[in-house]
């Protein structure tokens, strides 16, 4: 019976304990899961202003290389200086190039030394404002090379392509959005990446994929799954570094509940085993048990007080007495008397 | 059981932790001329939403000994900083020279050449727990020589003065050298030991031909000389070819380059990127993105210059 008990507590113990982790592993999967579709919800928002933004801002560069050329030409400006302007007035944008109607390069300025990105020719000679292609460099630079047709008086002249920095573009706009830790790229039509904008490490990632209008292009957002789910390992290792403690603590306050009543019953059945020899029960201390063992000694106390009474009785009768064992008819007890009559004496 | 409630009131306490920690930035600039790309990186940092930062300045006085003994000091302090950030490739170099295996990332407020010095691999990869902002100064001497022949189509020959004590500074002037070749310039270094010295070649510079002066990336010229170059040269109305805005500013004719605020404004996106936990060895050098022409307006018109409508929309900015 005590070893039932016993155990009973310490399922019951291990029951909660068990109880506990499940509890906590299973909100770690809701939380997962709920920051999982929050995040997908927030950063295709972000996606998608970000690639509206980029589709404007390539736009919006295209007409205003046009406007600025044709103010400056209004100044009667070279076109060469034209092209040195639109490198300064515009950010981001560090060279461009001017092209026949053929596509063929005439003359092409830069404000730094490097002037890869302007090809040296272009083979799409639609009169239409578009996006050729990304150019990326070994310093880990990208350019978007936009191609601007330029008229006048409705008559053709040729062709501006000016490098636009993506990549700082997307710096720009990553920080103002906040998701400066995530991975952006920009793949062209075929899927293949052409920019990769804060390279992250190999760990596992979540992603979301857009497409950019008007630039046969998407671009696609990248973070670490760590980083997604950060407040749900956060959680979780809060969680468990309480639930340790609290576990501890239950096993503590549970081993010394069961000894505090298990100790004085077994100290009760040692004391009731050798009352024989000491003729007292000690239990110490207080509580429910010690209130048992002082009721038992008690009893154990007025049976001693009965038999003495009635063995002065038995020891002192004015007749012989002879107690004898029933069944097997041995003498078991004989008085005083008795010995006397049979004169028998040690 | 008071015991355990103690334990849980810890564990409380470490699991709210100290999340917004201060960031403390080691500095090491060669001198007073630099303090503007520290002004820059601190306003770019303050933009980043970085406001907890403190500042530790080492400044070596403008002489390479004064920098040399910084960077020992700012070595023995490593321990403190989370990022040093250097003025220059000149810094970075004596940093590293004083000790190759620096704890705290270095990152370069704008430096010269930085292959040259060798913080890169030939892949352009930071080998050196180095990263931070390449100015291109060497690599802009052929478009600066380029501009200035656009503005002053007559002149044939002019001189740089430099003592280079550094490869780099070699390399620069070498590479004006050869962007002199091609634009139809000749491009003689002089050396000069003191300020009289200085004067004397330029007040009988132009007897021998020699119509301009060209300042190069070059550490003794750039901290000693530029003042008086420009005051000698505005005086015997020599035209000066300089390296950044700032020094349009202080009376050279002509200047092309990135300011010393924008190289320490855009060095901060990179120290910004550190701070939140990206490793050096991933962060290329930054070439500048924002690189200027700056025309000092009433020097150009003591030298007799007018400047035509195309001439004018080369130009930035005028300094008046």
């Amino acid at each position: 019976m005590r070893q039932s008990i016993k155990k009973s507590i310490v399922i019951v113990i291990f029951f909660m304990v068990f109880a506990q982790f499940f509890f906590v592993f299973a909100y770690f999967q809701v939380l997962k899961d709920q920051l999982k579709t929050s995040w997908e919800r927030d950063k295709t928002i972000i996606l998608k202003i970000l690639a509206d933004r980029l589709s404007e801002e390539i736009n919006l560069t295209q007409s205003k290389i046009r406007s600025l050329v044709a103010r400056y030409r209004s100044l009667d400006i070279d076109t060469r200086e034209i092209l040195w302007r639109i490198t300064g007035d515009m950010e981001h944008i560090t060279a461009c190039g001017y092209y026949d109607t053929k596509g063929r390069l005439i003359f092409q300025e830069a404000r730094l030394p490097t002037l890869e990105s302007i090809p040296k020719s272009i083979d799409r000679l639609n009169w239409e404002d578009e996006v050729l292609n990304v150019y990326s460099n070994a310093n880990g630079e990208s350019y978007l090379n936009l191609k601007v047709f330029d008229m006048n008086s409705n008559i053709p002249l040729g062709f501006i392509v000016c490098s636009l920095n993506i990549r700082d573009l997307l710096k720009e706009y990553t920080h103002a959005y906040g998701i400066q830790k995530a991975t952006i790229r920009l793949l062209d039509s075929q899927g293949v990446p052409v920019l990769v904008l804060n390279q992250g490490s190999n760990k596992k990632q979540l992603s979301l994929k857009t497409n950019i209008k008007n630039a046969n292009m998407s671009i696609e957002l990248r973070e670490p799954e760590d980083y997604v789910y950060k407040n749900a390992y956060d959680f979780l290792k809060l969680s468990l570094l309480l639930s340790f403690a609290l576990c501890g603590g239950l096993f503590l306050i549970g081993f010394f509940t069961v000894r505090r009543i298990f100790k004085p019953l077994e100290d009760l059945k040692l004391s009731v085993i050798n009352w024989a020899e000491k003729k007292n029960i000690e239990v110490k201390g207080y509580g429910e048990v010690y209130i048992l063992a002082r009721a038992f000694q008690n009893l154990l106390d007025s049976l001693e007080k009965e038999k003495r009474v009635y063995m002065n009785l038995f020891n002192n009768l004015g007749d012989a007495l002879l107690l004898v064992e029933n069944e097997k008819g041995i003498i078991e007890m004989v008085n005083s008397k008795f010995l006397d009559i049979r004169r028998v004496r040690n | 059981m008071g015991v355990f409630v103690f334990i849980l009131f810890l564990l409380f306490l470490v699991s709210c932790g100290d999340r917004d920690k201060k960031v403390v930035i080691g500095v090491l600039i060669s001198g007073e001329g630099r303090l503007t790309k520290l002004d820059g990186f601190k306003d770019g940092l303050k933009n980043l939403g970085i406001k907890n930062v403190e500042f530790l300045v080492y400044n070596g006085e403008n002489s390479l000994k004064g920098i040399e003994e910084k960077a020992i000091e700012i070595v023995k302090d490593e321990d403190k900083f989370h990022i040093i950030v250097a003025g220059g490739s000149l810094e970075a170099y004596y940093l590293k020279k004083i000790k190759e295996d620096l704890k705290a990332p270095v990152v370069i407020m704008g430096g010269t050449a930085i292959k040259t010095w060798g913080f890169v691999d030939e892949k352009n990869r930071p080998i050196r727990g180095i990263t931070g902002i390449d100015n291109l100064n060497t690599e802009l001497m052929e478009k600066r020589v380029e501009i200035f022949k656009r503005f002053f189509p007559d002149i044939k020959k002019a001189v740089v003065f430099c003592t280079p004590r550094f490869e780099a500074s070699k390399l620069a002037t070498r590479l004006t050298i050869q962007a002199g070749e091609k634009h139809d310039l000749k491009v003689v270094p002089i050396s000069v030991n003191d300020v009289r010295d200085l004067e004397y070649v330029i007040s009988h510079m132009k007897e021998d031909g020699f119509g301009a002066i060209i300042i190069t990336p070059c550490f003794y010229t750039e901290n000693f000389l530029t003042s008086y170059i420009l005051h000698y040269a505005r005086f015997y109305q020599v035209p000066v070819l300089c390296l950044s805005p700032e020094q349009a500013t202080k009376g050279c004719t002509i200047a092309y380059g990135s300011s010393n605020y924008d190289q320490g404004y855009q060095a901060s996106y990179i120290a910004y990127r550190i701070i939140k936990g990206e490793r050096v060895e991933n962060m290329t050098f930054e070439r500048v993105d924002k690189v200027k022409l700056f025309v000092n307006q009433s020097a150009l018109r003591e030298l007799g210059y007018t400047l035509d409508k195309n001439k004018l929309a080369l130009i930035d900015q005028v300094v008046k």
